[in-house]
């Protein structure tokens, strides 16, 4: 009988991609300020959260920056228990965490994110979180740790 | 990571993946790294329909879709019937790079043994770009820590015609 084996190896597949201004521009603010910018459409006057550079139901291009509060209310969430890699750090991401489409104040579009909490019986939908940043910041989605409930 | 400014007013992002495998080898696989990693021998098998020897070694004629009966050496040396330089073979599998060296040409190629009908992947090593040609001789540069890998050959390096044993 045939030793049988088993064939193990690790692909390492490094990127990069360019951002364009708008993304750069709410990276930095990110980085450097703390804050959290979105676009606003000057048609329909929704507010985007990531920013993206044309409204999608008007077709209007965004100039106008907007602050957004680093905290808001989760429209959904879930646990994941399958450990996806991570972009950020090309690691799979330790499982189980929570993910949520949180709309924060100030924008009309939801950003999805980790959340603190990965216990399914303490999540619902309406709960109020906010950011936890990171105390060394590097200019990367991952300058905000995560999102956590706010006692209230 | 935000970096470099790019001529759009953005800005360039990094980002990594490393995606591990780990699967089952299977019997036919298995035999064959079996017997490189023991042996330092290559082998192939042929296909009892159409005749063809396929390296590597496979349990059955993708194009017979009959099993393979024997187990035949091939090599060590074969011909280099194809090759490619690049300059930055970022996506290196199993072969423990984190990154390539900028200043290295990577050389992948594809590789025929006397009597295969099929070639072999694989790196091409310490040759002279000037002087790589299709239809060299090429032998196998075996690791010393074995793995049961096909990178237990390190790569394969050109050599003279009297000079073709594995190395």
């Amino acid at each position: 009988m045939t030793e049988l084996l088993r064939i193990s190896h690790t692909m390492n597949m490094d990127w990069r991609y360019g951002t364009s201004w708008y993304f750069a521009k709410f990276i930095r603010a990110l980085q450097d300020k703390r804050l959290i910018l979105g676009l606003r459409c000057p048609v329909c006057r929704r507010v985007y959260l990531p920013p993206r550079p044309v409204c999608g139901n008007c077709y209007a291009e965004m100039r106008e920056w907007v602050e957004v509060k680093d905290v808001g209310t989760v429209l959904a969430a879930t646990v994941v228990h399958v450990p996806i890699i991570d972009p950020l750090t090309g690691q799979p991401r330790p499982s189980p965490y929570g993910m949520a489409l949180i709309q924060l104040d100030g924008a009309d579009t939801t950003l999805n994110f980790y959340l603190a909490e990965n216990d399914p019986a303490k999540l619902h939908i309406g709960m109020r979180v906010r950011a936890v940043w990171r105390e060394q910041r590097t200019g990367t989605l991952s300058d905000i740790v995560y999102f956590k409930e706010v006692s209230s | 990571m935000i970096n470099d400014k790019t001529n759009n007013g953005g800005s360039f992002v990094s980002a990594r993946m490393n995606l591990t495998f780990n699967y089952a080898a299977g019997e036919a696989a298995s035999r064959f790294l079996v017997a490189l990693r023991d042996e330092n021998k290559i082998y192939g098998t042929r296909c009892p329909s159409c005749s063809r020897l396929l390296v590597p070694a496979r349990s059955f004629c993708p194009r017979c879709f009959v099993d393979t009966t024997d187990w035949i050496e091939v090599g060590p040396a074969g011909t280099l019937v194809a090759f490619t330089l690049d300059r930055s073979l970022q996506c290196h599998a199993g072969a423990g790079k984190e990154e390539s060296d900028p200043g290295v040409r990577n050389c992948l190629g594809l590789i025929r043994f006397d009597g295969a009908d099929t070639s072999l992947v694989h790196h091409i090593g310490e040759f002279d770009v000037d002087t790589l040609r299709i239809g060299m001789l090429v032998a196998p540069v075996f690791i010393k820590e074995r793995n049961g890998s096909i990178l237990d050959i390190a790569y394969f390096k050109p050599v003279e015609a009297d000079n073709a044993r594995s190395i």
